[in-house]
């Protein structure tokens, strides 16, 4: 072997270690800015028979609010300006089921304005009912307390229960700002219109864009396509992450029609008075008892123990899978739900309704559960 | 010094460092196979590939201790092996080029692999039938994005990466007008009500949707079928103190508003994003099953793709081994959910994703031309002796 020269190593030293340093820097873990245009992506197109809009409600924005891009969640979105550049945010949101108790829901708009919660007792002085086109809103209005030199927040907020499906209307902003909008708001809540429901027979096709029922099957080999994780309906003012779950598969009855699936479900079909949602959840979301006990509180039912709870669940075993099946009836909802975890994920199939549409479902929706299996 | 320097260039030089480096990577290559089971591709490309050491925690405590080099150090001394050698052994000449070339070709496919390691981002674009989006979203990578919404015409965002909340210091920028100092960080983490719970644990957030909620710290999971569930506390503090500690997870899609000093802001923890200076428009997803069977025959979108240039202006179909190619990325089509509404397309941006094939060109032909050589000298030979040869 030659005897090698210094210029030459030194050289080859300097290319080596200078490349190594240039790909040392390229991963950037650095806090960066940019600048977008306000979204807009979830816009439908402007053409196609694909952009057909989908059924939802409808409203009519006073003066002044600015209508912002509709995303995630929301169904609307409005931004309302004030003096010295202040600006109060206006959305429209919709969740399957019943969105929680009044006094959750309250309780959560006094969390994020950092007043305590307050009781049952309370909730009749802090809750007023507004009977307008649409329906009865339960309407609250909350100021949080100005410290630090940080103006007061305010929320107005509203929300009407129709149909197995809650509306949340909400303003949230500075308290100056917002009490100069309650008479806007409560236009707003007039204008407001739910979507025309269609007649029971004509229900596969009163969706504009949507399919009867259907399967999610995927191709044998087929790469894992990332599924909608859901939350369960007690957890329905928590929106949750698209996010890589391992789907399943399932084959709907013909004559349930698919709703438009949102970020939070799986799947939802309509079923004649009733509805079916599909959702998914990390983890055990509580266990079973925690679920039993939410679903009996939303159809008014009181909570039972541990003890009790063998009288109240039903096992289907199918396809390799184990469900845990509930049927919990209220006085004017009842709730029939199979709870399946799986893969460290809980799935959750939820016919809810009136007790007599969800007695008309339940054969199929029992059938149905049988089809579904792991991919 | 000389002679020490001498003997490193030996080693760098020699053959048997490669012959080693060759072995090594051969069981490294056979210890991640055997891995896979538990880690899951991902995983093992993590620890063994794309790192410089294989670490093992010590049983009993959490230090963890490098065990065997990984990809990128056998991949580097390999890379430095071959091109010692080549500068001192090898003397340019024409009847040398195949071997030039085909060594040419290995260091730049190890080059191509450092380069791909490091800028392939890998991301995905969720699109219903109908809507535009001008962004995609990472698998692995999560964001906090803090973003001014205060301006009409557009919103500024300050992107800060999830493993930078993994530290105590509070993180500025210019752009935001508080700063951001974690009070707890879990890579993976379940989340409750705290109303489900009879005797829930004392509430670490003080403002938004995170007040209700109790934090569950999970194990992260590298496993295919599994995803971790990023989750942090943070604090939020300006020049007058603290304006409320967050929860952001990307179990909480809908973003956090709040408004300081005027401006409204919005906190949200999501997938990273990387906009695109194009939109891409889904007009159709079409997914045909061969007659009376669920097995797919296509499955394809027909996206109409408008850059902001204008140079862009048309419609693309994206099936099956057949991607886009368009701004430095590659859209292929790899999913559809919520029963054919939803289509999923995989982004691939991989700036050096040539050099693969222009590296096994380079050997392809440095062999081809090394061969032939021999081949010729061959047959030259058996024709000046063909005695010698026939004997």
């Amino acid at each position: 072997m030659p005897e090698p020269k210094p210029i030459r190593s030194q050289i080859l030293l300097l290319v080596v270690t200078s490349f190594a340093a240039g790909l040392a820097g390229c991963k950037d873990r650095d806090v960066t800015s940019y600048r977008i245009p306000k979204e807009a992506e979830s816009a439908p197109a402007a053409s196609g028979p694909a952009a057909e809009p989908q059924a939802g409600p409808r409203w009519e924005a006073p003066a002044g609010w600015e209508t912002q891009a509709a995303s995630g969640m929301r169904l609307g979105s409005f931004r309302v300006s004030g003096a010295g550049g202040t600006s109060a945010d206006v959305s429209v949101v919709s969740f399957p089921g019943s969105g929680g108790d009044d006094l959750a829901n309250v309780n959560r708009w006094r969390n994020q304005l950092q007043l305590q919660p307050i009781d049952e007792r309370a909730l009749a002085d802090s809750v007023q009912s507004l009977d307008l086109t649409a329906g009865r809103f339960a309407v609250v209005d909350l100021a949080g307390p100005s410290a630090g030199g940080k103006a007061s927040q305010r929320i107005l907020g509203a929300w009407l229960r129709d149909g197995g499906q809650v509306w949340f209307i909400k303003m949230m902003g500075p308290a100056d700002l917002v009490g100069t909008q309650k008479k806007a708001f409560a236009d707003f809540l007039a204008s407001f219109r739910l979507p025309q429901k269609a007649p029971e027979s004509s229900a596969p096709s009163s969706l504009p864009g949507s399919a009867q029922g259907g399967t999610n099957d995927l191709p044998p080999g087929h790469p894992g396509v990332p599924a909608a994780a859901g939350s369960p309906s007690g957890m329905d003012s928590m929106p949750v992450q698209t996010a890589e779950v391992p789907t399943l598969r399932w084959q709907a009855p013909g004559d349930w029609a698919a709703k438009p699936a949102s970020s939070m479900r799986k799947a939802s079909y309509s079923v004649g008075g009733a509805e079916v949602a599909i959702t998914v959840f990390p983890g055990d979301v509580g266990g079973v008892l925690a679920n039993v006990n939410r679903w009996r509180g939303q159809v008014g039912l009181p909570e039972i123990s541990q003890a009790d709870l063998g009288g109240h669940v039903a096992a289907i075993d199918t396809n390799g899978l184990h469900f845990t099946v509930v049927d919990e009836a209220g006085s004017s909802a009842r709730i029939m739900a199979g709870l399946l975890p799986w893969q460290g994920v809980t799935w959750f199939f939820k016919l809810t309704g009136p007790p007599d549409a969800v007695e008309r479902a339940k054969p199929a929706f029992l059938t149905f559960l049988k089809t579904v299996k792991a991919p | 010094m000389k002679s020490a320097w001498s003997r490193i260039v030996a080693l760098f030089t020699s053959l048997r460092l490669t012959v080693v480096l060759l072995v090594l990577s051969i069981l490294l290559v056979f210890a991640a196979t055997l891995d896979q089971v538990h880690l899951g591709v991902w995983g093992v490309q993590e620890k063994y590939f794309r790192s410089f050491f294989v670490y093992a925690r010590i049983s009993g405590t959490n230090v963890s201790v490098p065990i065997f080099p990984a990809g990128y150090l056998l991949g580097w001394v390999l890379l430095i092996n071959l091109m010692a050698a080549h500068f001192y052994r090898f003397r340019f000449g024409w009847r040398k080029c195949g071997i030039w070339l085909t060594h040419a070709g290995l260091i730049l496919l190890l080059i191509g692999e450092g380069l791909s390691g490091m800028m392939q981002q890998d991301n995905q674009m969720r699109i219903d039938v109908g809507q535009t989006r001008r962004y995609t979203e990472s698998f692995r990578e999560t964001e906090l994005a803090v973003t001014n919404t205060a301006n009409p015409g557009f919103d500024e965002v300050v992107s800060i990466p999830f493993e930078r909340l993994d530290q105590p210091e509070p993180i500025q920028h210019p752009k935001m007008p508080f700063a951001v100092r974690t009070v707890a960080y879990y890579p993976n983490a379940s989340m409750r009500m705290r109303s489900q719970l009879s005797n829930p644990p004392p509430a670490v957030a003080t403002a938004g949707d995170g007040t209700g909620m109790v934090v569950q710290p999970l194990p992260v999971t590298y496993k295919d079928n599994e995803n971790n569930w990023p989750t942090a506390y943070i604090e939020l503090v300006g020049p007058e103190g603290s304006l409320g500690t967050y929860l952001v997870s990307t179990m909480l899609v809908e973003p956090q508003v709040l408004s300081f000093q005027g401006r409204s802001w919005s906190l949200v923890l999501r997938p990273k994003r990387d906009y695109l200076p194009f939109a891409v428009t889904l007009k159709k997803f079409t997914h045909d099953v061969y007659p009376g069977t669920d097995i797919p025959k296509d499955f394809a979108s027909t996206i109409h793709l408008k850059s902001d240039d204008g140079q862009a202006d048309r419609e693309v179909r994206i099936y099956m081994n057949n991607p886009l190619r368009y701004g430095g990325r590659a859209f292929y089509q790899a999913g559809y959910d919520n029963n054919d509404r939803t289509s999923v397309l995989q982004v691939v941006r991989n700036p050096s994703w040539q050099i693969p094939y222009l590296s096994c060109a380079m050997i392809a032909v440095g062999l081809v031309i090394e061969f032939s050589m021999h081949l010729f000298g061959f047959f030259s030979r058996r024709k000046t002796e063909p005695e010698a040869v026939m004997s």
